[in-house]
């Protein structure tokens, strides 16, 4: 019942503020999108690139191509469109496995310590040392191309952050005297960890996370634009605009709707991560109250 | 005699004080030297000394949250070290405790029938209606009432705060509480009422309290005897009465000499000079000599040995040995 109540005070705090309703509407849409994009593509065999039609190589946007046509005369706005789908299975995929990996590795570090602690910790600053896109760049390549690999490799670069974020959480929430109550009432050990650290620790990672969701699309789109993310003609935004560059000269709608797509989803992921801190915690909540003029 | 509800035999808890890159032993944080109490059952026993003496290691000794590095904790005459399975969930029933600041005691995430409920119903097996009955009844025994159930604790004032942890503490019907500085975040408007209540609940339930504090005004009120401590030592432990009409160590006498007292208009101040040492080299022979007005040459050359004033009335110091 309380829980409930608790998330009807987030989405209404974040409908009253403009700027977090914009991203709110944006991410809404790129979900409902990446969700009904493969029923309601107006030219699917086009968007999957099945096909294609040399006649209508490069035809500038109109009301039958809305966003032209590219080199092998395929509709730009169908494989945009049907990209919003590939973006959100990458999104979803990356930063689920990644926090899978990450929290349990931090939580124990962190809740435990000692020599446990410890390996586990310099496990993930191994991982830390590289440059993120780096590792992400080598794993792909050498798992080579194609969505699930994609996913594995941004994950695995992706992981060592959220450990180590939640790690420090964790250090800072096991000394409260709420756990030592918990302790002294004999609660063992797992489930203090379930139902008071975690939840205690948790805020900062998932707005991480959140925050990551635009960066992950993007870095995803960074490795396909490189050649080492999915394989052609899969529809990913990053692959989109790497095949049409060549042609920016001549047809710039090739590269331009892609591009505009991956940023609007970007800055709506990010924006809507600044919103959700705000409101997620019930002590910053009341300042958000004030500054809207709200009594509550 | 009968056995001692909670018996502590020369409790000791050394912190390691670890350095560079292995973790090599440099030295240890005595917090805690040598430390022996005992409370019997509805029996109030205050363990006094300013910050930095040792008594919140020894309730989270007490409390299996620490280790003690050595010496025998005994609770109904059974060493609760080695309680395991049934054992120990039937001590941690037994001895709860209340903490200085209710706000960092409560899960801030949780609403207050979750923060009561969980130590309940991980212990007694109670239906729904029947936990909901008890939730109740809690709350109207620290003096709130069920409106309060769906709360979270940042929407509570702090004594409100102090009462829900305070009804978490008896949730599980122990048989002693540990009450670390219970009322010292809170207003002293509100210090009072707390105290009222812990008093109350000490008859209606035949509880015993451990009451951890620097705060002397409390002390009086409310318990049977006194532990003064310094630097992880005793000074002085006696019935209350004995230690208030008639201090025996410097110390107890400084410490006491502190509490304003609204009948005298010049107040007979001692006052110390200095910071208390570091507990990591404390000073040799009596830990308090470094700061004593009564210090003579014996005092930090060998530790002082204990002069018995009266049967319940025990005293460190070289002072009354001498005579």
């Amino acid at each position: 019942m309380s829980r409930f109540r608790q998330q009807r005070i987030i989405l209404s705090l974040i409908i009253r503020n403009p700027i977090s309703l914009v991203s709110l509407l944006i991410v809404a849409c790129f979900v409902f999108l990446g969700i009904s994009a493969p029923l309601t593509v107006p030219y699917p065999e086009d968007a999957w690139g099945l096909t294609y039609n040399v006649e209508k190589r490069f035809l500038s946007p109109s009301l039958e191509h809305p966003f032209g046509t590219d080199a092998l005369g395929r509709d730009v706005f169908s494989r945009v469109l049907l990209g919003s789908s590939f973006s959100l299975v990458i999104a979803i995929g990356v930063i689920g496995l990644a926090l899978f990996i990450g929290i349990p590795i931090g939580v124990v570090a962190g809740y435990y310590g000692g020599r446990i602690g410890t390996l586990l910790m310099r496990i993930t600053d191994m991982f830390l040392a590289f440059p993120p896109l780096l590792l992400a760049i080598v794993l792909a390549a050498t798992l080579g191309r194609g969505l699930l690999n994609l996913i594995i490799a941004l994950a695995i670069s992706w992981w060592p952050w959220y450990a180590r974020l939640i790690y420090v959480q964790t250090n800072t929430v096991k000394t409260m005297p709420y756990i030592d109550a918990a302790k002294i009432a004999g609660i063992p050990g797992a489930k203090i960890i379930f139902r008071h650290v975690i939840p205690n620790a948790l805020t900062p990672t998932l707005v991480q996370a959140a925050l990551d969701m635009g960066s992950a699309i993007l870095e995803a789109a960074g490795l396909s634009f490189i050649g080492v993310g999915v394989k052609p003609p899969t529809p990913e935004w990053g692959l989109l605009v790497s095949e049409g560059w060549q042609s920016i000269n001549y047809a710039w709608w090739i590269v331009f709707f892609p591009g505009l797509a991956i940023m609007i989803t970007v800055l709506g992921f990010n924006l809507l991560a600044d919103a959700l801190r705000e409101s997620a915690d019930p002590r910053l909540r009341r300042t958000i109250l004030m500054r809207l003029g709200v009594k509550q | 005699m009968s056995t001692a509800l909670l018996k502590i035999e020369n409790l000791k808890k050394y912190f390691p004080i670890k350095v560079g890159l292995f973790g090599k032993i440099a030295g240890y944080v005595k917090a805690v030297d040598r430390v022996s109490l005992n409370i019997d059952s509805r029996e109030v026993v205050s363990l006094v000394g300013e910050s930095g003496s040792g008594k919140t290691t020894i309730a989270k000794c007490i409390l299996l949250l620490e280790k003690p590095t050595d010496g025998r904790m005994l609770y109904k005459g059974e060493d609760i070290i080695l309680f395991r399975g049934e054992k120990l969930r039937e001590y941690r029933r037994g001895v709860q405790a209340v903490f200085q600041n209710p706000f960092l005691s409560l899960d801030p995430r949780m609403s207050v029938f979750e923060i009561l409920s969980e130590p309940v119903k991980n212990n007694l097996n109670l239906s729904k209606m029947e936990l909901h009955e008890y939730m109740l009844k809690l709350l109207e025994m620290v003096g709130l009432d069920g409106s309060f159930l769906e709360k979270y604790p940042h929407e509570l004032s702090g004594g409100q705060a102090q009462r829900v942890a305070i009804a978490r503490a008896i949730s599980l019907k122990p048989k002693l509480l540990i009450l670390d500085e219970p009322t010292s975040a809170l207003d002293v408007s509100v210090q009072a009422q707390i105290l009222n209540l812990l008093a109350d609940l000490k008859n209606e339930l035949g509880l015993s309290y451990l009451l951890i504090t620097h705060d002397l005004s409390i002390v009086r009120y409310i318990s049977d005897r006194i532990i003064v401590m310094y630097l992880g030592r005793v000074m002085e432990a006696g019935l209350s009465e004995e230690i208030f009409n008639e201090p025996l160590h410097p110390y107890t006498q400084a410490l006491f000499s502190s509490i304003p007292d609204p009948y005298y208009r010049e107040p007979k101040r001692i006052s110390l000079r200095g910071e208390p040492p570091s507990p990591i080299n404390p000073p040799p022979g009596c830990r308090f000599h470094t700061r004593c007005p009564h210090a003579v040459e014996i005092c930090g050359r060998k530790e002082p040995l204990e002069y018995e004033a009266s049967k319940t009335h025990k005293v460190y110091c070289w002072l009354h040995l001498e005579k």
